[in-house]
């Protein structure tokens, strides 16, 4: 477009991964179109194929950093779809405690670390104390507590798999080792401790709340489709399950759908800016089907917790339109703290449940069909995992479909809202820059199992004209 | 500790290094993808903490060794991932103690997704472990943690 400008945030900061924002600014100086890109070719599905299928519960967690723990919970279900296979009760007790371990953890590092200087610390504070820093510096208890809720998190795949990170023992068909009676107890002692610290995210998110409603209310507020698993009777649900889509209106479109099927309901659409494609619901088309996943999606979707304190603020979260799906982007916040709430309690109730402790841990079989689909809720949204084997049980083809990916679309959507309402020509204030962050911070998104090396993570903020030049360069730190 | 994705070649250079002191007596190895806040608390609970890592930087040759300090480098919250300076900084920040505290790096030169080094990476890797296990033979105790004033930012400090 001959009359336009572009304004390029690049990397975004405090997200996984290496992405940049581009604001396309119209004639009038105000943003015409905004996209996420995704600069890293991802690439695992090729590096795994040729691989055995079995492999791919101990390869594929390596993709994440934040959430392994949901890269093998899918993987081990593709494999057991492969196999024919149902693990038997303990093992699946196991997996649960490390899934949830896994939700916990990464949705602690996401609230308390990443999204509460927002809260604690304003939209316009000064950048360079808006983060984890000024958050120790000035609230060095909740600090603390975040950083041990995640730590609690941690532990449960400590005790059961012997590593904090990338867990094993996880093997296609149950697990290796069984949970021992200390290491059930010691973790039981968390409980307390982890459901005060997830109370005082709620408490401090609805504080932040009754002060800033309107905005919020407003930020990145869009209509789309729902998408997420749900349990038999619409359940909230994120290790197992069945595929419920809703639309905007709070309409269940399709419910029950077997992930297995995945294909039949959704496609993907690849676009020219960025290494992410766009994930639609088939039926709906595209743009019509775009839909979003994750805390915000799961909770819209589910039609009850399973859990009665999560319940409880279930109840209040399904006022906030009426019981009609929440659009607003910032009640993602909100939602994960409920999923946190949630999944400790289910955590302490299976550690109760004696039937944990079993030595029944494993179900033995070999490939048995050529293909299979696991598909499980990582902490940002649905996650597939869908494999093929020759009679050998190599793979052929690999397709992870991940939550990031559907949630890309919306992100954009919710870019080019905010910075319609907080962006005006190239002179970009800080506040205006942090909230455009803030959408992003808002779907948690984790792009890559990027390489850390040090040196690298410059920030930039660029704004470019119709013929590529720069017109201005933003640099922090 | 050594951090870094051990499936992205290179990038594995500091855990692999780190591995191979497991078992030495009075060293505790912690190896992660990643660097997170709750390492803060964890190296707060120790006098010397040497961090390893794979490093893009063309002005290392073939690794660095430098002392650090608690920084607050904003640039680093680009990601889940932290610094380690800013790891330093926030022990401080939340506990008030920082060990004495070291950067290894190690140059890369392969970043693609696979297991195994490139070549210069794996002399590099076998380079840096002998001057490590020098270092640490004449470093001698390492003096407790310093002590900050909680909540002092100790940037203000300097000149």
């Amino acid at each position: 477009m001959a009359d336009s400008k572009t304004l390029t945030i690049n990397p975004v900061t405090r997200i996984e991964g290496h992405a940049k924002i581009t604001i396309r600014l119209g004639s009038d100086g105000k943003p015409a179109d905004a996209q996420f890109h995704v600069n890293e070719f991802r690439g695992f599905e090729r590096f795994c194929e040729g691989r055995m299928f079995t492999e791919m519960p101990v390869i594929t967690p390596r993709i994440c950093g934040i959430c392994p723990v949901s890269h093998t919970v899918a993987s081990l279900k593709a494999c057991e779809d492969i196999m024919r296979v149902t693990p038997p009760p303990a093992a699946e007790m196991q997996r649960k405690l490390l899934h949830f371990g896994q939700l916990i953890s990464s949705h602690a590092l996401s609230f308390f670390h990443l999204s509460s200087p927002d809260m604690l610390l304003g939209w316009d504070s000064d950048p360079a104390t808006r983060n984890i820093l000024g958050v120790a510096g000035k609230f060095p208890e909740l600090a603390v507590k975040g950083i041990r809720l995640r730590k609690f998190g941690q532990e449960i795949s400590e005790r059961l798999t012997g590593k904090k990170l990338h867990t094993a023992g996880l093997i296609p068909g149950g697990v290796a080792n069984p949970v021992r009676a200390e290491d059930r107890d010691a973790l039981l002692a968390w409980i307390p401790e982890a459901m005060e610290t997830t109370q005082a995210g709620l408490k401090l998110f609805k504080d932040f709340m009754s002060k800033n409603k309107a905005e919020m209310d407003a930020f990145a507020s869009f209509p789309s489709l729902y998408f997420g698993l749900v349990g038999p009777a619409g359940e909230h649900e994120t290790y197992g399950g069945r595929i419920r889509v809703l639309d905007n209106d709070g309409v269940v479109l399709a419910d029950q759908l077997n992930p297995r099927n995945y294909l039949e309901y959704v496609a993907e659409r690849p676009v020219d800016f960025s290494y992410l494609k766009f994930p639609y619901y088939k039926p709906k088309g595209f743009p019509g089907g775009f839909y979003r996943v994750g805390p915000l999606a799961r909770l819209n979707i589910s039609s009850k917790m399973r859990t009665p304190l999560a319940q409880k603020e279930f109840g209040e979260f399904k006022q906030l339109n009426g019981g009609k799906p929440v659009q607003g982007s910032f009640y993602y916040h909100q939602a994960r703290l409920i999923e946190t709430l949630t999944c400790i309690e289910q955590v302490r109730d299976i550690l109760s449940d004696p039937e944990l402790l079993s030595k029944d841990i494993q179900s033995r079989a070999s490939r048995n069909q050529a293909e299979g689909v696991g598909c499980s809720e990582a902490p940002r949204g649905t996650l597939f995992h869908h494999y093929v084997t020759d009679e050998n049980g190599v793979l052929t083809r690999v397709n992870l479909l991940i939550a990031t990916g559907q949630n890309n679309p919306a992100m954009n959507q919710g870019i080019l809202q905010v910075a319609k309402k907080y962006v005006d020509g190239k002179d970009v204030k800080e506040g205006a820059l942090n909230r455009v962050e803030g959408v992003i911070r808002c779907y948690d998104p984790c792009l890559s199992c990027s390489t850390h090396a040090a040196g690298t993570m410059p920030i930039s903020l660029e704004i470019l004209g119709p013929d590529g030049a720069r017109l201005a360069t933003f640099r922090r730190g | 500790m050594g951090y870094g994705n051990p499936l992205r070649r290179d990038d594995g250079l500091g855990v692999a290094l780190a591995e191979r002191f497991e078992g030495t007596p009075g060293i505790l190895v912690e190896a992660a993808q990643q660097l997170n806040p709750e390492d803060a608390v964890l190296i707060s609970e120790h006098d010397r903490v040497i961090f390893v890592d794979a490093s893009r930087d063309d002005s290392v040759t073939n690794f660095r060794w430098s002392r650090l300090r608690p920084e607050a480098r904003i640039a680093p919250f680009s990601a889940h991932a932290l610094a380690p300076d800013t790891v330093l900084s926030l022990s401080v920040q939340l506990t008030g103690r920082a060990p004495e505290a070291y950067l290894l790096e190690i140059k890369g030169e392969d970043w693609s997704l696979g297991e195994g080094f490139s070549a210069p990476g794996l002399r590099r890797l076998g380079m840096a472990e002998t001057f490590l296990r020098g270092k640490i033979s004449i470093m001698g105790p390492a003096r407790p943690p310093r002590n900050f004033r909680r909540a002092e930012d100790p940037n203000r400090r300097r000149p």
